[in-house]
């Protein structure tokens, strides 16, 4: 018993108190978060396209694929909106700048996929308008709020 | 359609070699030379040798598998996943202990290097799966296998809108214009859930159904093994990035399977713009049953984005086009523009066309580039 309360006792939320900190968009941190954010956007947009011709008949690869037509990226840049203006806020419409932002890179790595296949979707700029309609209101009122 | 020029594997495969040396050669030499290099560029020696040195073998192997993807890029594609999952990851903790300054600048090279290689990986990746459906996308007629033309063909397809009964229309004038004579069988769903128009709700159902690919099931098709069709064109619209339910119950009902086995096949897609994912499984359906692929097509609805979006969601809200009235002037058309039904005309031309294979599948052009990969 004390080996395992030792165990737990000794683990650490460290890193994820940290990266929690770090959604929040600190001023002081803009170069963390952006590299994040930016990595965090292009690997979204790059998986997507990954698997448009794989695994055609795993579930798990298709609701993947769905959430990350649109709804993972929109959401998590209105949590991050939330979020940030929460823990410091009068920066809501700085944010809201840094989530357009966001939305160029997406788009650019969507794009970007023409130069390596010639038969792609590339960015799907429809349903990325359908993400714009969930982050930028959620964004917004919290920047008022 | 749009079929543009793209990077060449071999740009790809030398971006490969030039990595695989700088992981494995880099990482011998400052296994063999830290101390000199760390002192030029002003970093200190490293705390923990043993951890350092780990770390070194771990890139050098990175190198090795990189090295092999060069050698044999479409043999190594799951390397590659390993490739990119490695490089984020190490590029990853570059960026985070870098920023918590724990790790001097001359280790960001790594971490920058190994970044962009990440997303290097990742197109190459994005190019090396499924060459085949790029081959028919590039416009190509596969070879249909050896056996007796009876210049007859057999249309299956589901078309709630219209759209899909439009473009299997054009198809089908391609192909008569060549001689064969076309017979259709539409899709009858069992369940009365796929109708058009419907209420929001019913098309949250489909759209939650469509997501989570929950099968349904299709009236028998009555077409016996022994049909008389030499050629066997499906089509299938996209419901929510995936193939239409009723068209994807003709393939899971196994008593389907003989009206595609060892026949040749054609697969026909249209749809507002997501075409990529619905078309790979609508053609590894049908080699899934045993057809021989001779040809596919697939063809967005004309339009620029955002409005052709939107436009779907109005399309499907109200039930007709061009509602709300008061955007008809910009709302955009709910069927393939009329390049594309030209196109479907020629492919139906093609198909009617095709060579009998020397070695089924494959063009007589695309011998020699198939053998290496």
């Amino acid at each position: 018993m004390d080996v395992i309360n030792s165990f737990l006792q000794n683990g650490t939320w460290g890193p994820f108190r940290d990266f929690l900190d770090l959604m929040s968009l600190p001023p002081e941190r803009i170069k963390e978060w952006l590299s994040f954010l930016i990595a965090f956007m292009i690997l979204c947009e790059l998986t997507r396209l990954a698997l448009a011709t794989v695994f055609t008949r795993s579930v798990l690869a298709h609701v993947i694929r769905c959430l990350l037509t649109f709804a993972v990226q929109a959401v998590v840049l209105a949590a991050i909106l939330v979020w940030a203006d929460y823990r410091h806020p009068g920066r809501g419409w700085i944010n809201l700048g840094v989530a357009a932002l966001m939305y160029v890179i997406w788009y650019l790595a969507g794009q970007l996929v023409l130069l390596a296949r010639p038969d792609t979707e590339g960015a799907d700029l429809g349903f990325m308008t359908v993400g714009a309609l969930i982050t930028f209101p959620v964004g917004i009122i919290a920047a008022i709020v | 359609m749009h079929f543009h020029k793209a990077i060449s594997v071999k740009i790809f495969r030398y971006l490969c070699l030039l990595t695989a040396l700088a992981n494995a050669g880099g990482n011998l030499g400052m296994l063999l030379f830290y101390k000199p290099i760390l002192h030029l560029v002003g970093a200190p020696l490293p705390k923990d040798l043993a951890n350092f040195a780990f770390v070194a073998g771990f890139s050098f192997t990175v190198g090795v598998l990189a090295f092999m993807v060069f050698l044999a890029p479409y043999k190594t594609v799951p390397l590659l996943v390993v490739g990119i999952v490695g490089k984020a990851i190490y590029a990853f903790f570059s960026f985070y202990f870098y920023y918590h300054g724990q790790l001097h600048p001359f280790y960001m090279i790594f971490g920058w290097w190994d970044a962009v290689y990440t997303v290097i990986f990742f197109l190459f990746l994005i190019q090396l799966v499924s060459p085949d459906l790029t081959v028919l996308n590039r416009g190509d007629i596969l070879d249909g296998v050896d056996r007796p033309r009876t210049r007859k063909a057999l249309f299956i397809y589901f078309s709630m809108t219209g759209n899909g009964s439009r473009a299997m229309k054009r198809v089908r004038e391609g192909l008569e214009s060549r001689g064969y004579s076309v017979a259709e069988k539409i899709c009858e769903p069992n369940e009365t859930l796929f109708h058009f128009p419907f209420s929001l709700l019913v098309f949250i159902r489909i759209m939650l159904r469509a997501i989570f690919r929950v099968p349904t099931t299709v009236k028998p098709l009555d077409i016996p093994d022994n049909h008389p069709y030499d050629l066997v064109v499906v089509e299938s619209q996209t419901w929510f990035v995936g193939m239409s339910a009723p068209v994807e119950a003709v393939f899971q009902d196994p008593k389907n399977k003989g009206i595609f086995a060892g026949r040749d096949v054609a697969a026909v897609n249209v749809c507002r713009g997501l075409w990529q994912r619905p078309q790979a499984q609508l053609v590894r359906w049908l080699e899934g049953v045993g057809g021989h692929m001779v040809g596919a097509r697939a063809y967005e609805n004309p339009g620029h984005e955002p409005i052709r979006c939107f436009s779907l969601f109005f399309f499907l809200g109200s039930g007709v086009p061009g509602k709300p009235a008061f955007l008809k002037n910009i709302l955009t058309t709910q069927h393939i523009g009329p390049e594309a039904e030209a196109e479907l005309v020629t492919f139906g031309q093609a198909l009617a066309d095709r060579k009998t294979a020397v070695t089924p599948g494959v063009p007589l052009s695309l011998l020699p580039h198939r053998a290496t990969a």
